[in-house]
């Protein structure tokens, strides 16, 4: 136990313990009985004193119930009630005289009655004059003003006067008063005021000042509510209304309270009190007596038990010092001797004689003392045995120190060391000490064996104490030679092996210490014995292994030298695949690059060609159309054939990607076999499929699928000139095999491993007869394989084709990943602007789209992949996107469904911006079409068109119902409803914003419909606003012609639907576009509005097209009923107008809009294809029409220049001269076409041969020498040959790579002949690789130009070589 | 952390949400509590339907409120009274209720005209109401009952009920801090004061502060019983001042029938013990529960209240002193929060009109002071 309990010494905590023990429980009773005393005590007291109090209350409450019960009394007596008649009477009769006398001495005989009355009387309520008194002196005193008058007065009952001090008694006295009846009225009259003065000495404070039972200091007092003490007190003389008391107890009282407590009182010494409150008299009570007198018998019985504690204590104290002198005793004892052995001396013993338990512990401690003596001993011995064990360096070391110390220690007379030889299986002795060694030399093995037989046998110490007297292990001594008296053999083991043995004899018995020494020994020296002969083994192999080191150390140098060269080998190594690598990665960069720089060009060469086409294509002739056709087709094979190298490169660099996902092979190939149809029938091939049933749909890339067997299966076609095409499906486990067979033409044996290499064909000479980049089957191969699959060929000459495709029904490999888009480039955004993403893998278009857009308000995001354009659109979730079609890698169809599928980019509206007319992008979900090249108005116009506005219509109407009515209406439809209530309003809210339509009601307070649009259109700002007036009233004539000048459209609300009402704003909203530049720039620039009446589409486009490159606004209807739609709500700024449609014809429409007085004086251009007849004339001048145009030969600048002078506009300079323009008006002709140039040329042109299989190539040679040069042609290599022969032209131009024969044939033909081989043959050829012209020109060829073609040097060559010839 | 750490704080946090929801979270000190809850949903209340027009009064009383209660039951049946009522058009409605508190839920309502309350709910009246206190009704001891005899110091950590708000409430904490012990000192329990006897008896609280009858039912029922302290206090008859101002004369009739009823107990011992009984009967009839104590213990505590000691209900001048027992009662609430503490005696102080008693006093015989006659009561809702 610790902190203050705990002790040095035992005999302390002893004492301490046992004088608890013996004190606590005297002192836990001792302490309860105080307790159960002093509340019993204390309840007494409370009981004693609250009972006094109550007594005393209740005697005074007797004495005040007495006083009244005798007011009372006196009060109804007849003799004082019939003092009501005498007070009555100013003068006293006789026989008031006798009533008055009657009355005081009953009043005399009343205060005699009870000696504390100290005088009764009765005051005349008409004057308050006390009229009659027991004190005569008192009679005629006025006391109306007393309160013992005016409560009872007022009351009409019983009042007592609170303790006062009297005058008349010099101290405290009371009073009563009781109001007295008169006997007349039914007694219920009040006529006199009958008051007793009580004289408190004699009567109340007497019963206050019996304190039996209160002891020597108790008493009891009465306070007032101001604490003025009210009696006599025992500690306080004359304290009546004089001492207040401030003491807790009368304050209390006083206060309404009723209790008992312990404070201080009012000579601040401590008290009991019992206190309590009297309502009646408002007094407070108290019953009091001293503390120290109610505890005197507790402090008495207090002493006393004090002194029983001190002797109880003092007994427990020497009880506790006895019992612990007796415990500690022994126990100090046994300490000493403890600390005796401590000190080393292990002799010493307890003397302890006790016959108790000390005695038991005594021997016990002995035992113990002895045993640890016996055990130090032994370890003593032990320790000298282990140094010898660890210090020995020999066995015979070992052997010889290890039995002369335990000789030593066991007292031995002699000792013996043998060891086990395994080589010689028998025991070798090793040392001998003190024995006979004479006899001992004559020992052998068998001896030994049976001496130690019994310690072989167990492996453990044996003993020996009969010894034989024949034995040979005698001792020598200066006496003689003795026998031993005991024998001990301890046998040396090692798992479970007996390695040595040691024999002991002795003259005398061994002693315990001895025998505990020899025990403990025989692990230990076993242990160290196997140690020291592995030592001794492990120097005799760590010899051997020294030498054997050597030789290693000789071969590892060796080694060292060897992997000195691997190394210089793998570096080399390293050196080489990195620059293969390099050079692998550089050939990718290259295609990659080459690619790019390829089809950049391309793609406008495209775009441009397409555009040309389309745009010019009225002026281009036939011949010129074909060109641009040439144009196109061209570039899209090379376009092609570079997306094929990409293609490749890609995949070599194990690049290609692979999106998987489970398609149906049969619809595959049944989707590419139809697409082949057409191609097949042109050869009359058969087309065939065949289908294992049950084929299994395959996870795979079906892109890349389809890409392989498109290959395939076209590449059959092209080789194959009859017969047929067949597709056969089938599968194993988780293979499908599709074969593709074909009946072409075959490939020889030695070809076929040539054919799955690039830019390898079979037919790879010059003269090949089939198109092809020799890529469409090392790309079918290489995809095959990167899908897991195979692809094998067999094939023979002329004897048709076996394609044989692999692929696994689930793909096996990963996944390449997809690289993030690169083009993470931070968008400049300005706020508020919509952003539009712009893809083309062109860079250049894209800047220019996004230059366009940029003009027009939008902010813009560039991707030139379909790839780059889908992480774009998740990130950006632009406004819109416009989308080439022509991407490599992932094209704009796939961009679209890609688009259109992912719910994150599916809602982003996208618009075809291609220069294919191809319509499949709308059929896919686009919302729109641009054909390039971009025009900027087509294209913001079809983005403002196609993606939701959210136009503004305002809604003036003060009914709330039909308000709300065509706000819900318009919300609908997906449009902004601005609610306005009244005309004010509405004006006022129109110059804050201006809406798109105002649907506008009639009938408004303060400011009505008219009133509302008569403001609108007297502001320049407001004056265009369209008003879509909705009214409940029926409009007279005047009215609706007053409300046509102004307003749109009329519609009444009785039969007003949501459809009529969203047709008639959507009609108005139509063309309409949400300016996104400020309103007042657009104001500034505002375009003039021309409508083109006009059914013939072809027409439509071409006008549309010169106008709003011209910068107006065209608006389309296609037939005069919609013209005249157009015109009731929309006023243009003029009309061209189609004379001849097929509703209501030109000259109907001009009478229409002539005949309504807002478009009457619209301006109107008439465009026609008829001859007009002088009839016709007659109506267009009639309808003051003065511009015609013919149609069929629109020329730019006079439609221009008409519609101009229509619009009141001045004309370019740039147009047509004014004199020209005059002329043609004059002359009423058409403007002279331009003489073609080939008109003009010389018939006797120098004649040209062109030699060219390709249609496209001889096309674009003839465009070039058209009109310079009479031109004939050869499309292959026999033909032109006979022509050059036949014909002889003045020059030749021979493409070298021709089907059938080449071009170094067909020059070495021409020039071996003698006419023709002074013809000039110029190579024209696409083989522009280093030394191909050395090639060409040494094959004949007089000049080389490689293509492409490149007209001027062509024609400057030709010009050379026919000047020369010349 | 070893799981063990885990389990141990999702216990504590567990424990300490607990603690938080189920533990009542003290009110702000700033807040004054002036609302009331919502009596309606009591079974008692819920079968009144007080009448709601210009021809009714409507008085709130409480039969456990002794011997106010004896004066109620003689105003129900005093025949003047009706008869000076129905002189100008009106009848009068008596409503029970528990407690005070809970008559002046009723007049915020506007479904009382009028009601009786201790000290204490007559002045949280006066405070939250516009109203006017023209007599005292009650002038008793509200008793600290324990179960055995002790002093007051002894209840250092004793469970003590109490009902909030009451008179025995502020009995109860001025006799505690009179003794130097603060609320945090002991455990107070709040409770209904018909609980209290078996919940002393039971031991679930030590003592208890309650008025009349309850310290006598507890005194008689458990007889080991004891009442260590007593104080003073008082009843009022109050109105509010918008019906006062409507019909002044029908306040001095009802105050000249308490004048009656005091006079007429006063009179006669059977007067008053017929009063007791008819007492008896309607604390069965408002609550459904016989009073444990019979008609002469009644007649007892009424003796030893109000009707022993004086038969003028008139409001001492003294005691609406500054500083006097109402203004330090005021006080109290102000403390307790039960009134705004922005409330000034000096406006409550306006609210107590002991003049219109003093004119009933001057009129004796045109409000019929003198004449007595009781008969069975009519229209008790």
């Amino acid at each position: 136990m610790g902190g203050i309990l705990s002790f040095k010494k035992i005999k302390s905590q002893m004492i301490l313990w046992i004088f608890t023990a013996v004190l606590l429980p005297v002192i836990i009773v001792c302490t309860t009985i105080y307790y159960q005393r002093v509340t019993a005590i204390k309840t007494e007291a409370y009981s004693k004193l609250t009972a006094i109090r109550d007594l005393k209350v209740s005697q005074l409450n007797s004495w005040l119930a007495e006083r009244k019960r005798d007011f009372d009394y006196i009060s109804k007596d007849i003799e004082i009630r019939n003092l009501s008649t005498v007070f009555t009477h100013k003068k006293k009769t006789k026989k008031d005289q006798k009533i008055i006398l009657s009355a005081e001495n009953f009043l005399d005989s009343f205060k005699k009655e009870y000696h504390a009355y100290h005088e009764v009387f009765i005051i005349d309520i008409a004057t308050g004059i006390v009229q009659i008194s027991t004190n005569k002196a008192s009679q005629g005193l006025d006391a109306s003003q007393e309160p013992y008058f005016i409560e009872p007065l007022k009351t009409g009952s019983f009042y007592i006067r609170d303790i006062y001090y009297s005058t008349q008694l010099k101290r405290p006295a009371m009073c009563f008063a009781i109001p007295i009846t008169s006997l007349d009225l039914d007694g219920k009259k009040q006529f006199a005021i009958m008051v007793a003065r009580i004289d408190l000495e004699n009567s109340l404070y007497d019963l206050l000042l019996q304190r039996t039972g209160m002891g020597k200091t108790g008493e009891t007092l009465i306070v007032n509510k101001d604490l003025m003490a009210l009696n006599d007190l025992r500690w306080y003389k004359n304290a009546p209304l004089k001492l207040k008391i401030d003491a807790k107890p009368a304050r209390l009282a006083s206060q309404g309270n009723v209790g008992v407590i312990e404070a201080l009182d009012y000579r601040g010494i401590n008290v009991l009190a019992s206190y309590t409150y009297l309502p009646e008299t408002r007094w407070g009570f108290v019953a009091k007596q001293d503390l120290s007198e109610i505890y005197a018998p507790i402090k008495k019985m207090l002493v006393n038990i004090i002194i029983i504690l001190l002797i109880s204590g003092l007994f427990a104290y020497v009880l506790a010092h006895m019992l612990a002198i007796n415990f500690s005793k022994p126990i100090m004892e046994f300490t000493k001797i403890a600390r005796k052995i401590q000190a080393g001396d292990l002799s010493a013993r307890s003397i302890i004689t006790y016959d108790n338990e000390y005695s038991i512990l005594s021997r016990t401690f002995n035992g113990m003392a002895e045993s640890i003596e016996a055990h130090t001993k032994v370890q003593k011995a032990l320790r000298t045995l282990d140094k010898i064990l660890v210090t020995s360096t020999t066995i015979n070391d070992f052997g010889k120190k290890f039995v002369e110390k335990i000789i030593e220690y066991t007292g031995s007379a002699f000792g013996s060391f043998y060891l086990f030889s395994p080589d010689k299986k028998a025991f070798e002795h090793i040392f001998s000490m003190g024995f006979d060694m004479k006899r001992l030399e004559s020992l052998n093995e068998n001896i030994i064996k049976d001496a130690f037989n019994k310690a072989f046998t167990t492996q453990k110490i044996t003993y020996i104490h009969e010894i034989s007297k024949d034995t040979v292990f005698t001792i020598n001594t200066i006496a003689g030679t003795a026998l031993p008296r005991g024998m001990v053999t301890i046998p040396l083991v090692i798992k479970e092996q007996v390695i040595g043995v040691i024999a002991m004899g002795t003259l005398a018995n061994y002693s315990e210490t001895a025998v505990g020494i020899l025990e403990q020994i025989q692990s230990g020296a076993g242990t160290a014995l196997s140690n020291m002969i592995s030592a001794e083994k492990t120097a005799t192999m760590a010899h051997k292994l020294q030498s054997n080191n050597v030789e290693l150390e000789a071969q590892a140098r060796q080694l060292q030298a060897v992997t000195k060269n691997l190394k210089q080998q793998n570096t080399k190594l390293d050196t080489q695949s990195r620059q293969l690598k390099e050079v692998n990665r550089l050939k990718s960069e290259f295609l990659s690059n080459m690619s790019h720089e390829l089809r950049t060009p391309l793609n406008s060469i495209m775009a441009l060609s397409s555009v040309l086409k389309m745009n010019s294509a009225q002026k281009l002739t036939t011949e010129e159309v074909q060109y641009l056709d040439v144009i196109k087709r061209n570039g899209k094979r090379l376009l092609d054939l570079i997306n094929d190298i990409l293609d490749l490169s890609k995949i070599e660099a194990g690049h290609m990607e692979i999106t998987l996902s489970f398609f149906s092979i049969k619809t595959t190939i049944e989707d590419l076999m139809d697409s082949l149809r057409l191609l097949a029938r042109e050869k009359n091939l058969t087309l065939r499929m065949e289908f294992a049933p049950d084929l299994p749909k395959i996870q795979s890339d079906e892109k890349r699928v389809h890409q392989i067997l498109l290959n395939l299966i076209s590449n059959a076609v092209k080789f194959t000139d009859k017969g047929e095409i067949a597709v056969l499906a089938d599968f194993n486990d988780d293979k499908i095999c599709l074969r593709i067979i074909d009946t072409g033409i075959g490939i020889a044996r030695k070809d076929l491993p040539l054919i799955f290499e690039e830019f390898k064909q079979v037919d790879g000479s010059t003269s090949r007869s089939y198109e092809g980049t020799g890529l469409g089957l090392a790309i079918a191969y290489k995809a095959t394989i990167n899908l897991g699959g195979e692809l094998s060929v067999e094939s023979k000459i002329g004897g048709g084709t076996t394609f044989t495709l692999h692929l696994p029904v689930t793909w096996q490999g990963q996944p390449q990943p997809i690289k993030p888009s690169d083009t993470t480039q931070p968008p400049e955004m300005i706020e508020n602007r919509k952003t539009i993403l712009v893809v083309d893998d062109e860079p250049e278009s894209v800047d220019i789209i996004c230059d366009l857009l940029c003009l027009e308000g939008y902010n813009t995001l560039k991707a030139t992949s379909g790839t780059q354009a889908l992480a774009l659109a998740k990130t950006h979730q632009p406004f819109a996107v416009t989308l080439d079609l022509s991407m490599p890698e992932m094209d704009g169809l796939e961009t679209l469904q890609r688009l259109k599928k992912h719910p994150e980019t599916s809602d982003i509206p996208v618009i075809i911006v291609s220069v294919s007319d191809d319509k499949t992008g709308l059929a896919l979900g686009a919302v729109g079409h641009v054909t390039k090249p971009v025009i900027s108005d087509v294209l913001i116009k079809e983005i403002k068109k196609t993606c939701v506005q959210a136009f503004s219509i305002m809604v003036a109407d003060d009914n709330e119902f039909d308000r709300k009515h065509i706000i819900q209406i318009i919300t609908q439809e997906k449009m902004e409803a601005i609610p306005v209530e009244n005309g004010k309003q509405c004006i006022k809210m129109i110059k804050k914003k201006m809406p798109d339509v105002l649907v506008l009601d009639l009938m408004m307070p303060e400011l009505d419909g008219f009133g509302v649009l008569k403001t609108l259109r007297s502001d320049t700002l407001t004056m265009s606003l369209p008003v879509i007036m909705v009214t409940a009233k029926d409009l007279t004539p005047e009215e609706k012609k007053r409300l046509n000048q102004y307003v749109v459209s009329v519609l009444y609300k009785n039969n007003l639907t949501s459809k009529k009402l969203v047709e008639k704003i959507k009609d108005h909203l139509r063309g309409l576009e949400k300016p996104l530049i400020p309103e007042t720039t657009q104001k500034k620039q505002k375009k003039k509005r021309v409508l083109v009446v006009e059914d013939n589409k072809a027409a439509i486009i071409q006008i549309k097209m010169i106008l709003e490159q011209e910068g107006y606004h065209v608006d389309i209807a296609r037939g005069g009923k919609k013209a005249e739609e157009f015109v009731q709500d929309i006023i243009p700024d003029g009309i061209i107008l189609d004379l001849m449609m097929p509703d209501i014809d030109g000259f109907d429409v001009l009478d229409n809009i002539r005949n309504t007085k807002k478009t009457a004086n619209i301006p109107v251009l008439i465009l026609t294809a008829k001859n007009l007849t002088p009839d016709d004339l007659k109506k267009l001048s009639a309808n003051n029409i003065q511009q015609l145009v013919q149609k069929g030969n629109v020329e730019r600048e006079d439609l221009l220049l008409k519609v101009k002078i229509m619009l009141g506009e001045k004309p370019k300079t740039s147009s047509l001269p004014v004199e020209h323009t005059q002329k043609t008006k004059k002359a009423g002709i058409k403007h002279p076409k331009k003489i073609p140039e080939i008109a003009r040329l010389d018939k006797a042109l120098p004649t040209i041969l062109v030699i060219e299989d390709n249609p496209d190539n001889l096309l674009t040679i003839k465009a070039v020498l058209k009109n310079k040069y009479t031109i004939m042609e050869a499309s292959d290599g026999e033909k032109g040959l006979a022509a050059a022969l036949q014909s002889l032209p003045d020059l030749i131009l021979l493409d070298i790579s021709l089907p059938g024969m080449d071009g170094y044939v067909i020059t070495k033909k021409i020039k071996a002949d003698e006419r023709a081989g002074r013809i000039p043959v110029i190579a024209l050829t696409a083989h522009a690789m280093k030394g191909d012209r050395d090639k060409i020109i040494s094959a004949g060829c007089n000049d080389y130009i490689s293509k492409p073609i490149d007209p001027k040097t062509v024609l400057e060559v030709i010009k050379k070589w026919l000047e020369e010839k010349l | 952390m070893k799981p063990i750490h885990w389990k141990i704080i999702i216990i504590c946090c567990l424990s300490t949400l607990v603690i938080v929801f189920i533990l009542p979270t003290k009110p702000d000190k700033k807040t004054v509590i002036v609302s009331t809850p919502n009596l309606d949903p009591l079974p008692l209340y819920s079968k009144y339907k007080f009448k709601k027009t210009d021809k009714f009064i409507r008085i709130g009383t409480q039969p456990l409120y002794m011997p106010s209660s004896l004066i109620v039951e003689a105003l129900k049946r005093d025949s003047i009274l009706k008869e000076e009522l129905l002189k100008m058009g009106l009848k009068i409605y008596f409503y029970d209720f528990l407690k005070g508190d809970d008559v002046n839920f009723f007049l915020t309502l506007g479904d009382l005209d009028a009601g009786i309350g201790g000290d204490m709910p007559a002045l949280t009246a006066a405070s939250n109401l516009d109203i006017i206190i023209p007599a005292i009704i009650q002038r008793g001891f509200i008793s600290i009952v324990a179960n055995r005899q002790m002093l007051i110091e002894d209840l250092e950590g004793s469970r003590i009920g109490y009902a909030f708000g009451s008179n025995a409430h502020y009995a109860l904490l001025t006799t505690l801090a009179g003794a130097k012990l603060s609320t945090n000192e002991v455990k107070l329990i709040p409770m209904e004061v018909t609980q209290m006897p078996d919940a002393l008896y039971a031991n679930k609280i030590t003592a208890f502060s309650a008025w009349e009858p309850t310290p006598t039912i507890a005194l008689k029922k458990y007889p080991d019983t004891t009442i260590i302290h007593q104080r003073l206090s008082f009843g009022f008859l109050y109105f509010l001042t918008d019906f006062y101002q409507r019909r002044p004369k029908a306040v001095s009739q009802i105050l000249a029938a308490e004048i009656r009823a005091i006079r007429w107990m006063q009179a006669a011992r059977q007067n008053l013990l017929r009063a007791c009984r008819w007492n008896i009967t309607a604390i069965e009839l408002a609550f459904g529960t016989k009073i444990d104590l019979s008609v002469d213990d009644l007649a007892a505590i009424a003796m030893k209240d109000i009707l022993g000691q004086f038969s003028n209900p008139a409001i001492i001048e003294d005691d609406l002193k500054e500083d006097g027992p109402l203004h330090r009662e005021l006080m109290f609430l102000i403390n307790i929060k039960k009134v705004p503490p922005s409330t000034l005696w000096t406006q409550i102080r306006q609210k107590f009109m002991p003049e219109i008693l003093g004119n009933v006093w001057l009129n004796k015989e045109q409000f019929r002071l003198d004449e007595f006659n009781y008969q069975n009561p009519g229209d008790i809702q």
